[in-house]
């Protein structure tokens, strides 16, 4: 198979997290392999992977290639290390090519010292929040107990103050209400906001899925989706709801939630080590980890490890009836690691199958009275 | 990317908006809509041609605008 360069770069800045979220997928699902890396990526591993991926960037004259810090908790290591990254990549890449850079957040931590970096490096910043004080303080607190609401919203007035907040990455929970936790997110007000299914799969099947025609996520998010396309103004992007609107329309997904557009991305861990996707985390222990690192392979060997060629997202590696259901073309089979079954394989539907049909048709239902409405006035 | 002779998806899914995509595209407005935005960003695929965008798990941050 022919190999595929990565474009994205998941960079794990720190393997620890000041918070401890119950639903969380690196300290309390299946695999535990944060135990054992280093709190904070080395000077070592930094120019290691920058000099990768400037290799990479040269030999597959690459335009674009985007730089995502994340963790456990990022700011944990520091702004220093965070400039270092950045300076480090950017300075190894071709002079032609573009590095985007973005960092996602618990938003507790921020403060002068690392709007300076973003600002002078234009790091974009996303920020997780589950919703108004309430929803976001059920899961969201630190070790011992306390909740982190206030100081991610102090967090997320100085990113918003500085120019450099790109948006909100929300989990859905079902229980709370849609519509006040949409109302509570906008109320924060965010360029953008991503809508979250848990991690989940077949072997850890997601809450409310008991009931074997149940939808409860699709009814959850077709209570935001009515709210939000019915607005007579775009109040904020959803990323979910854009890429499967522009998915009916012919046009591309920005998320690999639906669709088969591809990320084509490795994930680096503290120690250098390589991984194929985050999410696979919460399948089986190890099962993302390609046995290779920025230490001792090129980036080349990663793409072409056969778990980064399987992570592509086609029909043919679709579960047999998946391939000639009639919205593939806009689910894509839904998320890898949601197709985990207890065969140990991916060629099984979604576990969301069915909260992502409904929701699909239902977008698709909105969205052919709007357009034949305006069909209607054009003619 | 799209060509500009792209049709949307074939998925049964929409009637009205079964429409050679030029005739689709031509009903946006100067508007904020949610429509008005997903059309115009269609538009902008198919004209300037879209650089790889997915994101790559569903905790990866959101791109600036």
């Amino acid at each position: 198979m022919e190999t595929v360069p990565f474009r994205q770069f998941i960079v794990k800045l720190h393997s620890r997290c000041n918070l401890s979220c119950d639903y969380c997928y690196v300290y309390h699902h299946v695999d535990q392999s944060w135990r054992g890396r280093p709190t904070v990526m080395s000077p070592e591993t930094i120019a290691a992977l920058a000099r990768r991926i400037g290799e990479h960037a040269h030999r597959h004259e690459l335009r674009n290639v985007d730089l995502v810090l994340h963790g456990g908790e990022p700011l944990l290591a520091g702004p220093a290390v965070i400039e270092d990254v950045v300076t480090a990549v950017r300075s190894r890449v071709p002079s032609a090519t573009t590095v985007e850079v973005t960092l996602q957040t618990n938003g507790t931590l921020v403060d002068d010292r690392f709007l300076a970096v973003f600002r002078r490096h234009q790091v974009g910043v996303g920020v997780s929040v589950d919703g108004g004080r309430a929803v976001h303080d059920r899961h969201r607190r630190y070790a011992d107990g306390r909740p982190s609401f206030d100081r991610m919203a102090r967090g997320l007035d100085l990113l918003r103050e500085a120019s450099v907040w790109t948006g909100l990455l929300c989990t859905i929970d079902l229980d709370n209400d849609p519509g006040e936790v949409y109302a509570d997110l906008l109320a924060l007000g965010p360029p953008q906001i991503d809508l979250l299914l848990p991690l989940a799969n077949w072997v850890h099947p997601p809450a409310g899925h008991g009931d074997s025609d149940a939808t409860p996520y699709a009814d959850w998010l077709v209570a935001v989706f009515d709210r939000w396309f019915g607005a007579p103004r775009r109040a904020t992007g959803i990323r979910l709801f854009e890429s499967i609107i522009a998915l009916l329309l012919g046009g591309h997904s920005e998320t690999e939630a639906v669709g088969f557009d591809a990320a084509h991305a490795v994930t680096i861990e503290t120690d250098g080590s390589l991984e194929a996707t985050d999410a696979l985390k919460t399948t089986a222990p190890g099962l993302g980890a390609l046995g290779l690192s920025v230490h001792g392979h090129s980036l080349d060997e990663a793409a072409g490890h056969p778990l980064a060629c399987a992570l592509r997202r086609t029909r043919e590696s679709l579960a047999t009836a998946c391939r000639g259901c009639p919205i593939v073309a806009v689910c894509g089979g839904g998320q890898y690691s949601h197709r985990y079954g207890p065969d140990g394989g991916f060629r099984h539907r979604s576990v969301y199958c069915r909260d992502l049909e409904r929701l699909i048709r239902h977008i698709a239902s909105r969205l052919d009275a709007e357009v034949a409405a305006r069909v209607h006035a054009h003619a | 990317m799209i060509s500009a002779s792209a049709t949307p998806n074939p998925t049964g899914l929409l009637r009205a908006a079964d429409l050679p995509l030029d005739e689709l595209l031509a009903l946006r407005r100067e508007g904020d809509t949610v429509l008005d935005h997903c059309l115009r960003r269609v538009v902008q695929d198919a004209t300037c041609g879209s650089r790889d965008r997915a994101a790559a798990f569903n905790a990866a941050p959101l791109r600036r605008p």
